[in-house]
């Protein structure tokens, strides 16, 4: 199963498709494409996949309906390409279960960073007991976390931010997500709690907390707390 | 100058009202009488030739306060006063003395004409200050009205303002684009229907029949512009003079509000014309640059390619790679003045830190500041703000991208804050070529570019306008500074502050 590499790509313009699969051809993975919403659902019930790159606007049904109707049997990880200026789009694509997103336009090695990125953590990370990234590591089952080897000291609320943010490594985790695991669904919509708190946390896990390293925002959606190979590719 | 008429019917009235002339005529009898018993007591006492000088005052009196009518009555009961108790023989009206007779009819003969001559003297008066009256009253109008700051306010002013002239509720038509239009409408109509009457009139029909409402005409220059039409009759107290005085001061202001507006229109149809000129030229020049590049150096790598050296390709691809992103750049703009022209900016205002505004949009143009040291010293102390957090990203996204054309490479680009009362002030200062006076204030404008319009320099000019109408959007407001050409610019956002948020974070270290 891990040894897999096929990826559906879902898109209706030719040349994009086209790029795409050049790029992922080259680098090892087996590549078939959907030009449309429903080609999408026919090419997954005929073929297990690893990977779904899924544009936001496809020429016969929304991008958010293709995500919503493949989330009722489907687990594969998806990564949804977007335009700018459509944060809402954004937000209910994470919420229907999407990995990741990248927007239009973007570079090649962008976007094979983020398919890396999303197929590692689909492998078995969800088990792993301690969540590393360069120097900061998060024990999920002894809830202690330390930076580079030295013990941080967090409050409850503190900790629950940064252990739902390792939890889910790599991806962006909205804020209404965030407010919910932390504070309970009456606090879902209280930003302000995240934005003290999220002050509060870098403070105590990030070197320069106005230019934060391992937690970033993601304006107007959430939070991302960067995977080992994505802070590798954000380079020094 | 104080507006001392707010109504046009001050002075007194040119006709008298017959009850008052009436009671002033009773006076004028009972005053002639009671003159006529002083004269006969006096007559006792002291001897007189003539005893109808006596009444001549009488009869002034009476002409110069009552008018016409009390003085002849006054003259005529003084007459029979005269010839009935003072000439011979005494108690009749008859008079026998050719003298007295003579002196009588004198009396007569002079009192009827003073009182003729004061009765016009008074009526002319009365006239004279009614002129004056209305004069002020229309001159106040017009004053009022030309007080009204926007044209577009005028008709309703208009409106209000001959309502409480006339003392009745008052709707006003114009004749424009084909069609009589209801502009203006002040006080109540209750039952009436005005819109229905004025088409009524309008059109020719029935203006006047019964249960229909007083209607006026409104003309300019003799032509028919539009109608008044009146909840009920003016106040009697107005004469019909002063009515058709005010409406066609009415129609000439309704005429002139209309030339300033299609004047207005005309205006800025012109000027959106330009608009249109510059953003084509702009997007001609702009689009066709960097696709040429990108089309030029992709013919050359294929004709070429197989042979040119390593450098050169990357070259060619460094160029295409460059022009394409600055052809986003630009599409990205021209994507969000089409957002703002479509009145599709809808802000979504939250507490947040200016710290990670500032940080994301740094991250967005690393390669852009890639060769100048950014300092963000301070950000993270700065208390949380109330934006829309996305649009104040593009926004600093635009004037970081700004900083970096107009600075010369491995120029510092410095982005501070401070609290400055109830908000908070985000700076982006370079060390470019910096601003004249004259250009602080127009750098915002539309397809304005500082330096010469030929440099070096590639921008859209769209840049700090999308910046400053997502800013304002959001409720925040936006200016620049700078100390002169070549001594850099600065950049400044003032963003309110989020109210004080408390949130408990109970606990202690795990």
């Amino acid at each position: 199963m891990s040894e897999m590499r096929r990826i559906l790509i879902v898109d209706d313009e030719a040349q994009i498709r086209r790029f795409l699969r050049t790029a992922l051809t080259m680098n090892q993975f087996e590549v078939i494409e959907a030009a449309s919403g429903a080609e999408a659902m026919e090419q997954l019930a005929r073929s297990d996949v690893s990977l779904i790159v899924l544009d936001m606007q496809l020429g016969d049904m929304d991008g958010l309906d293709v995500l919503r109707r493949l989330r009722e049997w489907s687990w594969a990880p998806v990564i949804v390409l977007t335009v700018r200026n459509r944060e809402m789009d954004k937000i209910q694509a994470f919420e229907l279960g999407a990995d990741d997103y990248l927007t239009k336009p973007f570079s090649i090695a962008e976007f094979l960073a983020r398919i890396q990125a999303v197929l590692r953590r689909a492998a078995p990370a969800a088990s792993e007991p301690v969540f590393t990234v360069e120097g900061l590591s998060v024990d999920l089952a002894r809830r202690r976390v330390t930076l580079n080897g030295a013990e941080v000291k967090l409050t409850p609320k503190q900790y629950g931010l940064l252990q739902y943010l390792a939890r889910h490594a790599g991806k962006v985790v909205t804020h209404e997500q965030l407010l919910r695991e932390v504070w309970g669904a009456e606090h879902a919509e209280d930003v302000h709690y995240l934005r003290i708190f999220m002050r509060k946390l870098r403070q105590r896990v990030e070197r320069d907390p106005a230019r934060p390293r391992y937690i970033q925002t993601e304006l107007g959606v959430g939070y991302r707390l960067l995977a080992p190979d994505q802070l590798a590719a954000a380079g020094e | 100058m104080v507006f001392r008429n707010t109504h046009p019917h001050l002075g007194e009235p040119v006709e008298m009202p017959p009850v008052r002339v009436f009671l002033q005529s009773v006076a004028a009898l009972g005053l002639v009488v009671l003159t006529g018993v002083v004269v006969f007591v006096l007559s006792h006492s002291i001897r007189f030739t003539s005893a109808s000088v006596f009444f001549v005052p009488v009869v002034l009196g009476a002409a110069i306060f009552g008018g016409m009518i009390p003085s002849l009555v006054s003259a005529l009961s003084a007459v029979a006063v005269c010839s009935f108790f003072f000439y011979e023989p005494i108690l009749s009206l008859h008079v026998s003395d050719p003298q007295e007779l003579a002196d009588l009819i004198v009396f007569a003969v002079v009192a009827v004409v003073t009182s003729q001559v004061a009765d016009y003297a008074r009526r002319a008066m009365a006239a004279s200050r009614r002129r004056e009256a209305m004069m002020q009253y229309l001159l106040d109008f017009s004053r009022r009205i030309g007080a009204v700051p926007d044209p577009a306010a005028i008709p309703m002013a208009l409106a209000v303002e001959l309502g409480k002239g006339l003392g009745c509720g008052v709707a006003l038509y114009v004749d424009e684009d084909g069609g009589l239009n209801h502009v203006a409408q002040a006080g109540d109509f209750n039952a009436g229907d005005p819109d229905r009457q004025a088409q009524l009139a309008w059109h020719g029909g029935a203006a006047n029949e019964a249960g229909s409402l007083p209607t006026y005409p409104l003309r300019s220059g003799g032509r028919p512009i539009g109608l008044a039409v009146l909840a009920s009759a003016p106040m009697s107290k107005i004469d019909s003079l002063t009515v058709s005085a005010l409406m066609e001061q009415v129609a000439a202001m309704l005429e002139r509000t209309r030339l300033t507006i299609t004047l207005e229109e005309a205006r800025i149809a012109a000027k959106a014309e330009d608009l249109r000129e510059a953003v084509l030229s702009s997007i001609s020049h702009d689009l066709h640059t960097p696709l040429a590049s990108i089309l030029g150096s992709v013919t050359t790598l294929e004709s070429f390619g197989p042979r040119c050296d390593e450098a050169v390709r990357r070259d060619l691809q460094a160029t295409i790679r460059e022009a394409a992103e600055r052809l986003e750049r630009y599409i990205r703009k021209m994507l969000d003045l089409t957002r703002i022209r479509s009145g599709r900016l809808q802000p979504h205002p939250e507490p947040v830190d200016v710290a990670d505004i500032v940080d994301v949009a740094l991250r967005q143009t690393a390669r852009a500041l890639a060769d100048r040291p950014v300092s963000t010293a301070g950000l993270f102390d700065l208390p949380m703000v109330q934006a829309d957090p996305v649009l104040i990203e593009q926004a600093l996204i635009n004037i970081l991208e700004n900083a970096g054309k107009y600075s010369p490479p491995g120029t510092p680009i410095a982005i501070a804050g401070r609290v400055d009362g109830q908000r908070l002030v985000l700076s982006v200062r370079d060390e470019g070529i910096g601003l004249d006076k004259s250009d602080l204030g127009r750098i915002f404008a539309l397809y304005y570019r500082a330096g010469p319009p030929d440099g070096q320099v590639a921008g859209s000019g769209l840049g700090l306008m999308v910046s400053k109408a997502f800013v304002e959007a959001t409720g925040c407001d936006i200016w620049a500074e700078s100390a002169g050409p070549g001594r850099g610019a600065t950049f400044c956002i003032g963003l309110p502050l989020a109210s004080v948020l408390q949130v408990a974070d109970e606990g202690e270290a795990i």
